[in-house]
């Protein structure tokens, strides 16, 4: 599992009202699959996808779980596709001097064998098992 | 091309499924396949030049088998991805 976080000088609620409504202005221009510099990235309960300026959706993922202000529940295609997807879980957490929005991204069983391939049992190679072991590691 | 790609068709993430098993020769993917053994040539040859498997002799075998230090790009893409999208959510936030 990934995990990230990032303290942010505002109360729950507005971290939450951030993160989603503008998320076209914070989400990276070199990860949108539409490759449209003028596109639009909404997140919505319904939708959760790149418009480009034709009007094209290219999906970035699925809303399993809406929670405001507290946690959000992504199914993540980026990197991996629709058919493989990952997992983001975006908790908002208060805190003394604003809130902690805290990702925990991870594989699904559909993804797990792209996500991190162990070394499998025919692999006589040490180089390979213990650079997989070192991949674990710093899991 | 880039391993992500690489990774983003159905029969490419199937034969490298089917690779984790034992390596495989070209004939022996390809009659697990629906798809041509042209076809499954490209896939593979795509999946190698992405450094996701890598061919290899096997006596008189030409077979190919799944490079695991090749599949790092996913995590690494994934947590590159969070800390340049969080730092620019906290740039929004000040």
């Amino acid at each position: 599992m990934i995990e990230k976080n990032v303290v942010i000088p505002c109360a729950p609620d507005q971290a939450f009202a951030l993160f989603v409504e503008r998320i076209n202005e914070w989400w990276p221009p070199g990860h949108r699959p539409s490759k449209d510099r003028h596109g639009t990235v909404v997140l919505t309960p319904e939708r959760f996808a790149d418009i480009a300026s034709d009007g094209t959706a290219y999906p970035i993922g699925r809303v399993v779980g809406w929670f405001p202000p507290d946690r959000i529940e992504l199914d993540f295609y980026l990197g991996t596709g629709p058919d493989a997807p990952t997992a983001a879980t975006i908790t908002f957490t208060a805190e003394a001097d604003g809130t902690r929005i805290t990702v925990r991204h991870r594989a699904k069983p559909e993804s797990v064998a792209l996500w991190n391939l162990r070394a499998p049992a025919f692999e006589k190679s040490w180089t390979v098992v213990l650079e997989a072991c070192r991949q674990l590691a710093s899991a | 091309m880039h391993v992500l790609d690489a990774l983003g068709n159905p029969v490419r993430r199937e034969i490298l499924v089917s690779l984790r098993e034992s390596p495989l020769s070209v004939n022996e993917l390809a009659s697990r396949f629906p798809v041509s053994r042209p076809a499954i040539s490209r896939h593979l040859k795509i999946l190698s030049d992405s450094g996701l498997v890598e061919p290899r002799s096997e006596g008189l075998r030409h077979v190919y088998r799944i490079r695991v230090e090749g599949f790092a790009p996913v995590r690494e893409f994934i947590d590159q991805f969070w800390d340049t999208a969080l730092s620019r959510l906290a740039r929004l936030a000040r």
